[in-house]
Parts: structure tokens; sequence; C-alpha cells
């Protein structure tokens, strides 16, 4: 059986696609999001019983049925729970200190991870696309790694000093920009929502900026003809460039869409060269798929920005017409029979 | 003036790509259907997918993370 594990209520059109794909080839599939546990829809029990882990989880879909996971063979994570949603309904009406909310906040979220950790480790000997534990993907060390195997990356810098990232930018000559050594983040209040995207940092910029700040990542910025999002699959790169220079909405960071003009995207042949270099770092990096973005320089240079394990892939796929969604289906459906058997 | 955010007074003190935001105005309407149409719809609802000259295949707009009203469905 492959189970997918996603968010609850989660807008990924993609998942249901897919979800759809194994319907009509045969397959065998359930759902299972870790929201489920928490709003109660779910049991979840987990038990030692001196000899034997006794563990068993009933879903709230196909009427309270039991999910035996002896019968995973597979495994397609596209998420699991979303500890801000979570957490809110915790935390809303509650009247105390910040200092005591914000612990309180921590500790549900740590007892989770403790919670979720049972789960995942009883799926280990599963196929999983990706694997749980190459999820956890550091930008840093995989910027690192992207160097070890001869890929291009921008020249990039933590520090928590003006002067020092002053120092840094006269000496590759170009502006540069920040970004997350996370995850992307936004806020939100009954109005507004409040997005936080690549920024270009200039001189002028750090103008106005005191000497010491929180340790963040700085990016030289690369003059770029087009960008490049690839989805991997398997040993499989599936390519899209995507034309966001020619718009100054969308020249420093594509997800500033634009809804008016929506960038051009077409499907893209990577080098050879270039996708034997990827290739050895998800192997590394122990991926077996990933959604990975790239930038073409204006002087021809291929340069790698991150890797999403669990990025969107509908991006690609749709403008592209790679049917991605059939693809992982005859994925987890052939990992499923090969563990059946 | 430029935007302010609850944290500006704590730049200093976090990430510095915090200090550079994009504020839009939350796009929910009105009804006087209780609960169901006070649940805002997931952010990403309204992103296009893509559209050229040739082709036009955007995102869902109905949102779909929030149950609908009848009146509700019928603007979708």
């Amino acid at each position: 059986m492959i189970l997918i594990l996603k968010y609850k209520d989660q807008l990924r059109v993609s998942s249901e696609q897919v979800a759809d794909w194994i319907d009509y080839l045969g397959g065998e599939y359930r759902f299972l999001s870790g929201n489920d546990f928490l709003d109660g829809n779910m049991t979840f029990c987990n038990e030692l019983d001196g000899t034997n882990e006794k563990f068993v989880i009933t879903s709230s879909e196909k009427n309270r049925e039991e999910i035996d996971l002896r019968l995973v063979n597979v495994v397609w994570c596209r998420g699991f729970v979303r500890h801000r949603e979570f957490t809110k309904k915790i935390l809303q009406g509650i009247s105390s200190t910040n200092d005591n909310i914000s612990e309180l906040k921590l500790r549900v979220v740590y007892a989770l991870r403790k919670i979720t950790g049972q789960l995942f480790a009883r799926l280990k000997s599963s196929y999983q696309l990706p694997d749980m534990e190459a999820m956890k993907v550091d930008k840093w060390e995989t910027l690192k790694l992207a160097q070890v195997h001869g890929i291009q990356i921008p020249r990039s810098i933590v520090t928590n000093s003006a002067s020092k990232l002053l120092t840094f930018i006269d000496s590759i000559g170009c502006d540069v920009i920040s970004k997350s050594l996370y995850e992307g983040v936004f806020f939100n209040d009954a109005e507004s929502i409040y997005f936080f995207k690549t920024q270009l940092i200039t001189k002028s910029v750090l103008e106005d900026i005191p000497e010491s700040f929180f340790p963040s990542l700085f990016q030289e910025y690369i003059e770029k003809q087009y960008e490049l999002r690839i989805f991997f699959l398997e040993g499989k790169f599936y390519s899209m460039a995507i034309f966001s220079q020619l718009d100054e909405q969308t020249k420093i960071d594509f997800r500033n869409y634009n809804e008016t003009k929506p960038n051009r995207t077409v499907p893209y042949c990577l080098p050879s060269e270039i996708e034997t270099k990827l290739g050895a770092l998800m192997r590394d990096m122990n991926l077996n798929t990933g959604s990975i973005d790239m930038i073409r320089s204006k002087d021809g240079g291929y340069y790698f920005l991150e890797v999403n394990p669990t990025g969107q892939f509908g991006m690609t796929s749709f403008p592209c017409n790679y049917f991605l969604e059939k693809k992982i289906a005859e994925v987890l459906i052939k990992e499923d029979l090969r563990n059946e058997g | 003036m430029r935007d302010k955010i609850f944290f500006s007074d704590k730049f200093r003190m976090l990430p510095f790509f915090l200090r550079f935001f994009k504020r839009e105005a939350v796009k929910a309407k009105p009804s006087n259907v209780p609960k169901l149409s006070e649940v805002m719809g997931n952010i990403h609802d309204e992103f296009p997918f893509y559209e050229t000259k040739l082709s036009m295949c955007k995102r869902p707009k109905k949102p779909i993370s929030k149950l609908l009203h009848y009146d509700e469905q019928k603007d979708f």
C-alpha cells in the first residue's frame, strides 16, 4: 500500500492528481495527515508491552478503518503537520505573558515532533519519496556540497556585521541579495498579509543599517538570462526555464508574481554535464526527488541556488507537458509492487 | 513612508531578510453567512498558475481550503 502523507486541507492540487493516477493505474493508496491525530479525528496508539511495540492508528477516512502500518510499502511525503496552524488553535484566547505563550508554543511543537518521529520511525523500512531523514535539508550545507561537486553557486556569506558585508560586496564587485537561511515565511492579520521574498541589497541600503545585526545569509546577485526550476525524480530531470528577468517585478524573485503578465515558462534541456553533477549532489544528499532552483547567468553559467525535497511540481508539469503526476504515480506503484513481493 | 510591521522596532535582533516585506491587503469579502465566511481562504488560493497568449490555465479561484456556502459558490 502507498501512504500519502500530507497537510490537512492542503491546497496542492498536484497531490490529488497523483492520487487520481494511482487509482487509474490500479494502485492502492491512503492519505494520512498529522492534524487528524491532533484534532481527535484519528486514534493514535503506540504501546510497548515489554517485548514489542504495538502501533495502531485509526483513520478518520473510510469509516474509521485502521491503517495497518505493516502493509505500507511506500510513503510519499508531501507534508504532515503545519505547526503554525495547529498551535494557533491552542493559543487562541489564551491570556498570559508573551514569554509564557511562546514557551507553550515551543513545547507543543517539540512534543509534536516526538510524536511524528515515532510514526516516521515505524515507516523506516518502506520506500520513501523523498527519504524522510534526507528531507531535513540545510541551505548552507547544500551550497557547500554543491561546491564539492563542482557546481557553480553564488558567492555567499553569513554575517552579523555591516562592515564585513561591505567588504564582501567590494570583493565580489556586485550587489548582494538577502535570503532566509530557513524556509520562507509570511505573517498576516485581519487586513494584511506580509510576504518576504529575496531582496536586493545595495551599498546604499546598508547606510541605514547598524554595524551589528542578526547573523544572516547574503549571496552575490547574479544577473540572469532566466531562472530554472528542475524537478528531479529517481535520476531523471524535468526542467523548465522561467523568463523572469524581463520583468522588473519578477527579476529578483519570480515569486513576486506578475498576475497581469505572467512570466513565460518553457521546457528546458539541461546540459548533460550539469545533470551529472546535480545527480551526484542529489545522491550525496540521499534525495530521490526534489525541486531544484538554478539561474542561467548572462555570461552563460549555471548557478545552483537550492533544492526543496517536497517542492511543488505542478508549476513545472503543466506548462511543460511533463505529466509528472503520472510519472510519480508510476514510481510509487512500481516500488509498492517491488516491496510487496 | 515605509510600511511598518509588528516587529519593525526589533529588526536589529531579527534575520536580515525580515526587514524587507511586501504588504498585500487580505482578499476576503464580507458575508452574512456566519462562521463559514469568516474563515479566510488559503493565501495561495488565488495565485495564477500560468497564462500565455495561446492558453490560459489558472489555479482555481475558488478558495477550496474553506467551505463555501451555496450563494458563495455561484461566484466561481
